[in-house]
C-alpha cells in the first residue's frame, strides 16, 4: 500500500481525451485541471471533451463528455467542466514548499500499446523563470514519460498539489521537469470569476493519515535513540540523517531537539517521533519568517541580525532577549511618535482656533457694515474651522450665524433666511445640553422663540406662534429669576410678545391677558431706577397689549389701565402716540415702530 | 559517444481506410508530455511539398538542362507539430545535388 495522500489523489485524477492524451484532475466537484496542450491549444471554449476515469481492476471506465470551460494557451492550461460531480478533488497550494521536498506526479503514460496509470517521484527544486516571463516549478530525480502531461504534483511534506506536470527534461531519463505553480492556477480560475472551494474533508482525513505514515517512515531512529538525541543534539551525523529524512535544515533540527529535550521524559515513546516533526517544521517557521523580518530602523533591523545569529547558534534564549530589545526600541519609537504627533495637534489646533477668531472678526465686522448676510458666512467658516475639541467656542459662532441671519431676515423681510436661523437654533439646541449649559440652553430658545414669532407674525402662522411660545416657556423654566434677574424677565417679555402675536390673530382675548400677565411679570424686575431703558419698552409693550385686550373685549377697564401705563410712559424718553393711537416708543417721528421689542440673547 | 537515436511510429489520419505510420525521430531533451497519437496527412504533405517546391525553385535560376536532387527527410514532432529534419541520405552528404547543361555547338555547313 503506497502513501494514503496519493491513493486519495488517483481518485481525483481522469485520463484526458484532448488533441493529445493526458492526465487531469479535479480541483472542485465538478472542475477538472489539465494542460492546454492536452485539450489542444486551438481548442475554443465550450468545445466537448472526453473524459476517462480509472477504477480498479478493470482500468478505464467507459469515456464520459465533458466542456471545455476555460483554455489559457499561454499559460498552457485549461479548466475542464463536468456535468457530474467527483466527489473527491485536490487542494492547491505552494506554501510552505521548500527546497529538497518530496513529491509525487500521476500520469499515464504507455507501456507498450496500452495505457497505464503511473506514479513518479521527484524532488522540488525551485523556479525557473523564462525569458518570456513565464515561472515555472522545477524539479529532478523523476522520469517523466509522455503522458503525464496535466498530471497532478502533489508534494509530500505540506500534502498539497503544487502544480500541474508539463514539461519533461528528457522523458528517457530521471531527470524530472517543469509544472506550472498552483498561483498561477488559482490566479487562472479568479480571472474565470470562480475561487477555489474549502479543502475536501476526505482529502483531510487522507492528509492526517499521511502525517502519521511519514512521522513513522521519516525517522529510523528508535524512541531511546531519540531521547539520547534530544539531550545531546550535537551529534552530526545523526542530525544530518534527520534533515535528509525530514528535507529540513540542520538549525531547525538541532533547535527542535534543545527544545524537546528540556520535557522529553514526560512525552510518551510512540509521540516522539511526531512531537519531533512538528517541531522542527514549527522552528523552519520561525526561521523562515525571521529570514525576511527586517526594519527601517537601524537599531531594531540590528536586534533582528543579533537574534537571527543567536538562533543560528541554537541559542533560542539570547535571541528571546534580542527580540524583547528590539519591541522596547520600537515602542520607544511609537511613543516618540505618539509625543510628536501631540505636539502637532497642538500647533494645528492653536492655528486653526486663530484662524477661527480672524474669520469671526471679519463677521463682526460684517455686521457692524449692516451686510448680515456677510457676516452669517464668516460666523459659519469660523464654526466649521474649529476641531471638536473646541465645540463650545464653535458653537457661539454658529450663534452668531444663527443671529446674523435673523437680523437679515427680520430687517430684509426675508423669510426664507428667517427659517434658515431657526434651524440653526433648532440645531444648536441638540447639541447644547440643559444641564451642563442651563444659561445657553436658555438663550437658545430663546433666541429660537423669538425668529419663531417673527417668522409667525409675517406668514400669519398660528403653528408657527404656537412654537414660538413654548420655545420662551422652555427658556424661561431653565432659567434661574435670582440668579439672572434680567434675563428672566427679558424671556417674559419676549414670551409677551409671542402672545400677543398669537392673540391679535386669533383675536384672542385668553391669549392677550396671558401676553399681560407676561408684561406685567417682566415690570417686576424691569424696574425705572435700575433699567430705565427696558422698563420703558416693556411698558411700552404692556401699554399696547392692554389696549388691544379693551378693543378685543370692548371691555373700558383695559383701555383704563392702558391710560395709566400711558401716564407713566409719558414721563420715559422718545415716547409718543401715533396716529392710528399706538403708543411708540424712540424717535418722536414715529417711523420706528417699537412696539414688541424682542431681547436677543448672547450675541 | 553519440546517443542511440530513437524512433516513434505516428498514425497519419487521412481519408485511406488503410492506416497509416509514420516514424518520427525523438531526439530527446526537453518537450511537453502530451502523447500525440495520430497527426493530419496534410501536414505530412505540405512539408514535402515545401521542400519540393523551394529547391525547385532555387535550381530554375541556374536553368540546367537536367537536374537530379537526392535528399534525406527526417520528421520529428515539436509541441505536437511535424518538422522535417534534412538528414544524412546515401553517403556522407544530406543533400546530394547533379546539374547538367547540355552545351553542344551547332556542326558547321559542307562545302561545295
Amino acid at each position: 500500500m503506497g502513501d494514503p495522500l496519493v491513493e486519495y489523489l488517483r481518485t481525483c485524477c481522469v485520463h484526458v481525451l484532448g488533441k493529445s492524451r493526458g492526465c487531469g484532475f479535479f480541483i472542485a466537484p465538478h472542475l477538472v485541471l489539465t494542460c492546454s496542450h492536452v485539450v489542444g491549444r486551438e481548442v475554443a471554449d465550450g468545445t466537448e471533451i472526453m473524459l476517462e476515469q480509472w477504477k480498479q481492476p478493470n482500468g478505464f471506465c467507459p469515456a464520459t463528455a465533458a466542456t471545455v470551460w476555460r483554455n489559457f494557451p499561454a499559460d498552457d492550461i485549461a479548466f475542464i467542466q463536468t456535468s457530474y460531480p467527483n466527489s473527491s478533488y485536490a487542494p492547491l497550494s505552494v506554501e510552505g514548499a521548500r527546497s529538497g521536498h518530496q513529491l509525487a506526479a500521476l500520469g499515464f503514460p504507455l507501456q507498450g500499446n496500452n495505457y497505464v496509470f503511473d506514479q513518479i517521484s521527484a524532488d522540488y527544486e525551485g523556479q525557473t523563470q523564462t525569458l518570456q516571463g513565464i515561472t515555472l516549478l522545477k524539479f529532478k530525480s523523476g522520469q517523466v514519460e509522455s503522458g503525464f502531461s496535466g498530471g497532478p504534483l502533489l508534494n509530500l511534506n505540506t500534502y498539497r498539489v503544487m502544480g500541474v506536470v508539463r514539461l519533461t527534461r528528457d522523458d528517457r531519463n530521471n531527470l524530472g521537469g517543469w509544472a506550472v505553480e498552483s498561483p498561477v492556477l488559482v490566479s487562472l480560475l479568479r480571472k474565470s470569476g470562480q475561487d477555489l472551494p474549502e479543502t475536501d474533508p476526505s482529502w483531510t482525513d487522507s492528509e492526517a493519515r499521511q502525517r502519521e505514515d511519514s512521522s513513522e517512515g521519516m525517522i529510523h531512529l528508535t524512541p531511546d535513540q531519540l531521547r539520547e538525541l534530544m539531550q545531546n543534539p550535537g551529534q552530526k551525523e545523526k542530525i544530518e540523517h534527520l534533515s535528509l529524512s525530514l528535507g529540513e535544515n540542520h538549525n531547525a533540527i538541532r533547535l527542535a531537539l534543545r527544545s524537546l529535550g528540556e520535557s522529553e521524559s514526560q512525552i510518551p515513546d510512540e509521540m516522539l517521533a511526531p512531537k519531533l516533526i512538528e517541531n522542527v517544521r514549527a522552528w523552519e517557521r520561525q526561521l523562515s519568517g525571521l529570514a525576511i523580518l527586517g526594519s527601517d530602523d537601524s537599531e531594531i533591523d540590528y536586534k533582528y541580525k543579533q537574534a537571527r545569529l543567536a538562533l543560528e547558534s541554537d541559542n533560542p534564549e539570547k535571541a528571546d532577549a534580542y527580540f524583547g530589545e528590539a519591541a522596547e526600541l520600537a515602542n520607544a519609537r511609537a511613543r516618540a511618535a505618539e509625543e510628536l504627533q501631540a505636539k502637532a495637534r497642538e500647533v494645528r489646533e492653536s492655528g486653526l482656533k486663530e484662524a477661527a477668531e480672524a474669520t469671526a472678526q471679519r463677521g463682526q465686522l460684517a455686521m457692524a457694515r449692516l451686510a448680515y448676510l456677510d457676516g452669517a458666512k464668516y460666523f459659519a467658516v469660523a464654526a466649521d474651522l474649529l476641531p471638536p475639541t473646541m465645540e463650545a467656542q464653535s458653537l457661539a459662532y454658529r450663534q452668531q450665524q444663527a443671529s446674523a441671519l435673523y437680523r437679515h431676515g427680520d430687517e430684509q423681510g426675508d423669510n426664507g433666511i428667517l427659517l434658515q436661523a431657526v434651524e440653526i437654533y433648532k440645531s444648536l439646541l441638540q447639541s447644547c445640553s440643559r444641564d451642563l449649559n442651563p444659561q445657553d440652553w436658555a438663550a437658545a430658545q430663546n433666541n429660537l422663540g423669538i425668529a419663531l414669532a417673527r417668522l409667525g407674525e409675517r406668514e400669519s402662522s398660528i403653528e408657527r406662534l404656537v412654537e414660538a411660545v413654548t420655545a420662551h416657556q422652555d427658556a424661561l423654566e431653565g432659567t434661574n429669576r435670582e440668579l439672572v434677574p434680567l434675563d428672566w424677565a427679558a424671556f417674559q417679555n419676549n414670551l409677551g410678545n409671542a402672545l400677543a402675536r398669537l392673540g391679535q390673530l386669533e383675536s384672542s382675548t385668553n391669549q392677550m391677558e396671558k401676553a399681560i400677565a407676561a408684561y406685567r411679570a417682566a415690570q417686576e424686575e424691569f424696574l425705572r431706577e435700575r433699567e430705565p431703558l427696558q422698563w420703558s419698552k416693556s411698558l411700552n409693550n404692556l401699554a399696547n397689549a392692554l389696549r388691544t385686550l379693551g378693543v378685543l373685549s370692548n371691555d373700558e377697564r383695559y383701555l383704563i389701565q392702558a391710560g395709566a401705563a400711558i401716564e407713566a410712559f409719558s414721563s420715559a424718553p422718545f415716547s409718543g402716540v401715533t396716529q392710528e393711537g399706538e403708543f411708540i416708543f424712540g424717535p418722536t417721528d414715529g417711523e420706528q415702530k417699537q412696539s414688541g421689542d424682542d431681547y436677543l440673547k448672547a450675541d | 559517444m553519440e546517443e542511440p537515436r530513437q524512433w516513434q511510429k505516428i498514425k497519419l489520419n487521412g481519408e485511406s481506410a488503410r492506416q497509416i505510420y509514420l516514424e518520427v525521430l525523438d531526439r530527446g531533451g526537453p518537450k511537453e508530455v502530451g502523447i500525440l497519437d495520430s497527426i493530419p496527412f496534410e501536414q505530412l504533405t505540405e512539408i514535402l511539398g515545401q521542400i519540393a517546391q523551394r529547391i525547385g525553385d532555387s535550381l530554375e535560376r541556374t536553368s540546367p538542362s537536367k537536374a537530379c536532387v537526392e535528399l534525406g527527410v527526417e520528421f520529428g514532432l515539436e509541441n505536437g507539430q511535424l518538422v522535417a529534419l534534412i538528414a544524412r541520405g546515401s553517403g556522407k552528404a544530406n543533400l546530394k545535388v547533379s546539374l547538367e547543361w547540355d552545351r553542344s555547338e551547332p556542326k558547321a555547313g559542307s562545302s561545295g
